[in-house]
């Protein structure tokens, strides 16, 4: 007793519980609001001369469907997840859900919905109709001179603790069912999954590939330099060729490390939490002002609206761009042609340069390593090659469509 | 004496010129040859003749397992050194598995290459035991269900298997068990062809694979 006693004293003397009795009281203005569209339907059809039995038929359906209906807004699923969290005190583990974006998510949020509104209902019958009668029944023995009504009084605190007990357990009970009904489903959590196992091993490909590439420019460095201490009284034309090329291996090898740490750390980024201001298209005259100033004519073609490009494709475009004028500065002759063609369904980046004649093309290769790896993570496709003395780079990038965005 | 003659195979120029400057430094050593892939390396190894060949393991079209493969399945087959950038990859252990004689990781200082190639040539004691046993330890439970079991051996061959293991030479062995190096030698020779392998370090792997010497 005494246990169960002080359990109601903690529970009535705790913020949260007057919280959970504003989200039922929400859901019985709700009931209200609903209450008076029903009313007045079936009044209309009452004075139209529709029998009472029909009536009554009707009146179930007139009454669940229009609240089910608005359940299957997408909207509705964020709007009472906030308030499930914040009122209720449910505890989302990946936040408050936002809008419903499959229609399993809409189908539970109606349910959700409708089991708002006949908690609401009960627990508003309770407070505006149960209490005040409650209250009558204490005060009616003492004012009134009737015998024989001393009994009021246990029946009307009976009524106030009935209330309070439906109150606080409809409170506990939506709380318990909120995460199941708002939260994500188990497709929901196993697609999450899906992306977070996608996600990773993405990662650990980059930081394999990462791996082999610095590995395998350490080595030469290694060789080429203890091959030189070897023979540097020898040999001295060696001794200068292998400076050149260890300085060449260090450079490519850092020129890596930089690119695939910029792809991890993009990725990173895109959690929330630290918040680094990210280049994209956007940005894209700056980089072409920027390039031009650094000597390399540019003329850019864009057809279609940029905006449109999500923003991780919009972020890896500008860093695709960027590196590609950077290869048309080092190895191209001007001008370089960039065209970014925005489609339904596809983004296009092409870039056009005549290539100086004679010149090797094995760098220009290593350069365009880092695009391949952008584009591959991108899911999109590449080409390349010269034709005609003039070197084009073409790629297609997959947009989502635009309605499931 | 003529000098060891060393083929190099690896797909990247540089390392190769490395190599040759390191290796060709030695009047004792002899570069004869290089190749860029393991298809190259087999018929290199024919026009050349080679007693080693440094092989790298990853490589464009035929890598270094599957010349190494290719190569050992010939009698009058030079020994293969494999080269790699790092240790713990697991095509380092395919390599050996496949009959190369030892591993040298790329990074190396320029004694250590030379004096891995000597120790190669004259097949008289284990390359890097330590590093064998650890390979042998990350690839254990690999094909455990046809695990083979060792042949008979002697007691006297089983010791010294066991001292392969460690790395002692010939004559390292005879020190430690107090015999003549002929005596190890004829010791050494008949578990070989009771294991039937080809050389010292595939003992060893059989020993290890088979449970004979444990992994610890």
């Amino acid at each position: 007793m005494v246990a169960i006693g002080g359990a109601l004293r903690r529970t009535l003397f705790r913020a949260r519980t007057y919280l959970r009795l504003v989200y039922l009281l929400l859901g019985a203005a709700l009931v209200l609001a609903f209450g008076i569209v029903d009313l007045g339907v079936l009044g209309t059809l009452a004075t139209a001369g529709v029998s009472m039995p029909v009536l009554v038929l009707l009146a179930v359906p007139i009454v669940v469907i229009p609240p089910a209906l608005l359940g299957l807004v997408p909207a509705v699923r964020q709007v009472e997840s906030v308030a499930a969290e914040s009122l209720l005190g449910v505890d989302f583990p990946d936040g408050p859900p936002g809008p419903a974006t499959t229609w399993p998510q809409r189908r539970r949020t109606s349910v959700w919905f409708l089991l708002h509104l006949l908690t609401g209902l009960i627990a508003g019958v309770g407070l505006a109709i149960v209490v005040p009668l409650a209250i009558t029944a204490l005060v009616l023995p003492f004012t009134d001179d009737k015998d024989g009504i001393w009994w009021y009084v246990p029946a009307g605190i009976g009524m106030l603790i009935a209330t309070v007990a439906v109150c606080i357990g409809l409170g506990a009970a939506v709380t318990a069912l909120a995460p199941r009904l708002l939260g994500p489903s188990v497709d929901d959590r196993f697609e999450a999954l899906e992306q977070r196992a996608a996600r990773l091993s993405e990662r650990t490909r980059l930081a394999r590939e990462l791996h082999d590439s610095v590995g395998h420019a350490l080595s030469l460095v290694v060789v080429q330099a203890g091959a030189a201490r070897k023979v540097r009284d020898t040999d001295p034309a060696f001794v200068a060729a292998a400076l050149d090329a260890v300085e060449e291996a260090a450079r490519t090898a850092l020129t890596d490390l930089d690119q695939v740490l910029g792809l991890l750390r993009d990725e990173e980024s895109a959690d929330p939490g630290e918040h680094r201001p990210v280049a994209d298209l956007r940005q894209l005259d700056a980089l072409i002002a920027a390039t031009r100033r650094a000597g390399l004519a540019v003329e850019p073609e864009v057809t279609g609206d940029l905006a449109r490009v999500p923003a991780v494709v919009s972020r890896e475009s500008y860093r695709i761009v960027q590196e590609a004028l950077t290869n048309a500065l080092r190895h191209g002759t001007p001008p370089v042609t960039i065209r970014l063609d925005v489609r339904a369904t596809e983004f296009g980046i092409e870039t056009v340069n005549a290539v100086a004649s004679g010149r090797p093309s094995r760098r220009a290769g290593r350069g365009l390593r880092g695009i391949q790896e952008r584009v591959a993570v991108l899911g999109g496709e590449l080409s390349a090659g010269a034709d005609d003395g003039r070197w084009r780079l073409r790629i297609r990038l997959p947009l989502p469509r635009e309605e499931s965005r | 004496m003529s000098p060891v003659r060393v083929l190099l195979v690896d797909d990247e120029p540089l390392v190769r010129a490395g190599l040759r400057a390191i290796i060709d430094a030695e009047p004792d050593l002899e570069v004869v040859g290089e190749a860029g892939d393991g298809a190259e390396a087999v018929s290199q190894v024919r026009a050349t003749r080679p007693d080693v060949v440094c092989m790298d393991v990853r490589m464009p079209r035929v890598d270094g397992i599957e010349a190494t493969r290719l190569l050992v399945a010939r009698s009058e087959s030079p020994r293969v050194l494999v080269l790699t950038t790092f240790e713990n990859d697991d095509y380092v252990y395919d390599a050996l598995a496949a009959g190369a004689y030892g591993f040298l990781l790329k990074r190396s200082a320029p004694e250590q290459v030379t004096a891995a190639v000597r120790t190669v040539h004259t097949g008289e004691s284990l390359l890097f035991p330590d590093a064998v046993r650890r390979l042998a330890r990350a690839h254990r439970g690999r094909g455990e269900a046809e695990r083979p079991g060792l042949p008979m051996l002697t007691e006297r061959e089983g010791e010294v298997l066991r001292l392969m293991a460690r790395g002692l030479s010939n004559a390292e062995i005879a020190a430690e068990l107090v015999l003549g190096v002929e005596t190890i030698k004829s010791h050494v020779a008949s578990v070989l062809s009771k294991l039937d392998v080809r050389d010292r370090t595939q003992a060893v792997i059989r020993a290890y694979e088979s449970g004979f010497v444990p992994l610890r």
